[in-house]
């Protein structure tokens, strides 16, 4: 997913999300450029998202947080959706924790009800920063390695002790 | 008479060892799994089952609208279209994310962006899962792209999470093909 060939595609693939959810994007409310800070966090991390809105108050804001694996080419199910207070004149804003040790990247998206209605945001992209904690990445494991290892360790201490016994 | 130690490490050690092997054969994976016969709803609005493509080869992709990775498989399995007769395989793209709000107005508009910015028409069945995500639930727990490839007597032959290629998906395609 990294060559060339597929740099095109994307850009292709972001337009065609940015228009699926800009039409349903209605008058009457504005909203503002999504903010995340860090711009640039860890995965497992704390962020914290804001945004202004403009135009008729929403009776209830709430913002979706999708994590995403652009290595491996995989979006988690397990989609955030965070309410956000209303902070200061139209200015909303919550903290979501990340949950995905291997996620490469996060979209962001700001849905508020008018009127009933639910209206929603363009996306936000936010790339990861590498995760750096010595972690395997991707979480894998080798299955029954340390059992093996524990095995031979007995193995040789029984051999060891019978021998001194005998000794 | 106590027995030599000497005489029973060797025979303790190898039955720990035979444990192992024994606990190693169980993490492999079967993978001649017979998959449910699920069902789904069209774009069309008609109700299919897996079963109703019996005797072909079926490439599920769980995807969703709001999945980037989702959207870079599309050209892999129009791929898939274009290369293989629909009377041998036949492609599901079934929108997984109805739980999270996914409706088949956003899939059909999607799959109309692909016509009007790259002119390409993704001519296989596309459907829904139901509001409860009963095919999430089975297929598409991890995440989505999510991919299978079940045999001509619907048994999953394969599956892999994410973004798939179509030089890879074509191979286990071809193995599908050619499987009894």
């Amino acid at each position: 997913m990294k060559n060339e060939r597929t740099f095109i595609p994307i850009i292709i693939i972001i337009s065609i999300i940015g228009t699926i959810t800009g039409l349903v994007v209605a008058a009457g409310v504005t909203f503002g450029a999504i903010t995340v800070t860090p711009s640039e966090p860890a995965a497992l991390s704390t962020v914290t998202i804001s945004v202004p809105i403009s135009g008729e108050a929403p009776s209830e804001v709430r913002v979706t947080v999708e994590e995403c694996n652009g290595r491996t080419g995989i979006c988690y199910s397990d989609i955030q959706n965070v309410s956000m207070p209303l902070i200061s004149s139209s200015i909303y804003r919550t903290d979501v924790t990340l949950k995905h040790s291997d996620a490469t990247y996060i979209t962001c998206k700001i849905v508020a009800k008018i009127s009933g209605v639910w209206q929603e945001s363009s996306e936000k992209r936010v790339n990861l920063s590498e995760n750096t904690n010595g972690n395997n990445g991707d979480g894998k494991k080798t299955p029954g390695f340390e059992i093996v290892v524990f095995v031979i360790a007995i193995g040789i201490s029984l051999i060891v002790i019978g021998r001194k016994r005998v000794k | 008479m106590m027995i030599p130690i000497m005489k029973i490490i060797p025979f303790v050690f190898i039955v720990f060892l035979f444990m192992v092997l024994l606990f190693f054969s169980g993490c492999t994976e079967e993978k001649n799994d017979t998959g449910d016969d699920f069902s789904f709803i069209t774009l069309g609005g008609e109700m299919k089952r897996l079963s109703d493509f019996s005797g072909k080869v079926v490439v599920l992709d769980c995807m969703a609208v709001n999945c980037q990775p989702c959207m870079s498989q599309m050209f892999e399995l129009k791929k898939i279209s274009e290369n293989y007769s629909t009377n041998d395989v036949v492609i599901l793209s079934i929108d997984v994310w109805v739980s999270n709000g996914e409706t088949a107005f956003m899939l059909q508009e999607m799959i109309n962006e692909f016509k009007k910015q790259v002119n390409i028409t993704l001519d296989w069945t596309f459907g829904l899962d139901d509001p409860e995500g009963t095919i999430e639930n089975t297929y598409a727990t991890e995440g989505v792209p999510s991919l299978y490839i079940y045999d001509k007597k619907g048994n999953i032959y394969y599956s892999h999470v994410g973004y798939e290629s179509y030089a890879d998906l074509a191979t286990k395609i071809d193995e599908a093909l050619l499987k009894n």
